[in-house]
């Protein structure tokens, strides 16, 4: 009788054992997936950040002198003239996307490379430049 | 006892299996999903480049305002003269540009395009770029305008 039990007990141990090593598998199988969705998540939120910026950037151009738009941003930005592209950056999470008048989108001394903060941003026309500025 | 433990241990191999089977299927309906997803985010992206692209075609004389007498002064590309009409010496112009010239300047370096403008029975009138080969990813934008006084289509098509 002994001895059957502790067969029984190793077969036991054994199953036991191989959940157990599937359930860490699919732990760590839940964490890489979680990880994935989030930063998914997060270059959503950028992505759409970077096209209304650039939308309102290209708006501003097309409209012309009476164009005056306001958009929100809860990230910093940065416009890169010469790379013709808009930079959306948050922690190691970078989001470009392009702008069609690259070399007439500047800050309000005149740069085509510069910076805006997260929070109330302004879009508009003067000239033949679209000039962007924090509010 | 030794039998009932030899069906037990059997058990849990079947039983192992078929939840390994499981979670397998279950990985590769995630990859394929999670790869779906992102081609159609790229579609997507395409699509609104497209969009700003035909936007910045049809609402814009370009700069500067008079390039097409000028090719040299060409700094931003537009065909129109007012809102959605089409200007016959600018669209004359822009389909002979160099076609890099064109990808460089609607910032569409990343797609091919091919553009054509349609009389209102589709019936084209004038087209550039590289026609988009059957096996690729395309996006077509359409936008209604006038050209020489009569509605016309502007498409352009980006493909990769």
């Amino acid at each position: 009788m002994k001895a059957v039990k502790a067969q029984a007990s190793i077969e036991i141990l054994f199953g036991i054992g191989m959940i157990g090593l599937i359930f860490i598998a699919l732990i760590f199988a839940y964490f890489d997936r979680k990880s994935a969705l989030d930063n998914l998540d997060i270059d959503l939120k950028l992505m759409d950040t970077c096209f209304s910026i650039s939308n309102a950037i290209n708006s501003a151009f097309i409209n012309g002198e009476q164009t005056n738009i306001t958009i929100g941003s809860n990230f910093d930005i940065t416009i890169n003239g010469p790379y013709k592209t808009v930079l959306v950056v948050e922690g190691d999470e970078i989001v470009n996307c392009n702008i069609l008048v690259y070399n007439n989108t500047i800050n309000l001394a005149g740069a085509n490379y510069f910076t805006l903060s997260k929070g109330t941003i302004k879009v508009l026309k003067s000239g033949d430049f679209v000039v962007l500025q924090n509010i | 006892m030794t039998k009932r433990g030899q069906i037990a241990i059997m058990d849990l191999f079947l039983a192992v299996a078929i939840f390994t089977i499981i979670i397998v299927i279950v990985g590769i309906v995630w990859n394929t999903q999670t790869k779906r997803f992102e081609g159609s985010i790229a579609q997507n992206n395409m699509q609104i480049k497209a969009f700003q692209a035909t936007d910045l075609l049809v609402k814009n004389a370009g700069v500067k305002t008079e390039w097409e007498e000028n090719l040299t002064v060409l700094e931003i590309l537009g065909l129109s003269t007012n809102d959605r009409t089409i200007s016959e010496a600018k669209v004359s112009n822009f389909t002979s540009l160099n076609y890099d010239l064109v990808r460089q300047l609607l910032n569409i370096q990343d797609y091919e395009f091919y553009f054509r403008l349609l009389d209102d029975e589709g019936v084209l009138i004038m087209s550039s770029g590289k026609t988009p080969i059957a096996t690729t990813v395309s996006i077509a934008v359409r936008r209604f305008v006038h050209y020489k006084n009569n509605p016309a289509i502007l498409e352009l098509t980006l493909w990769v």
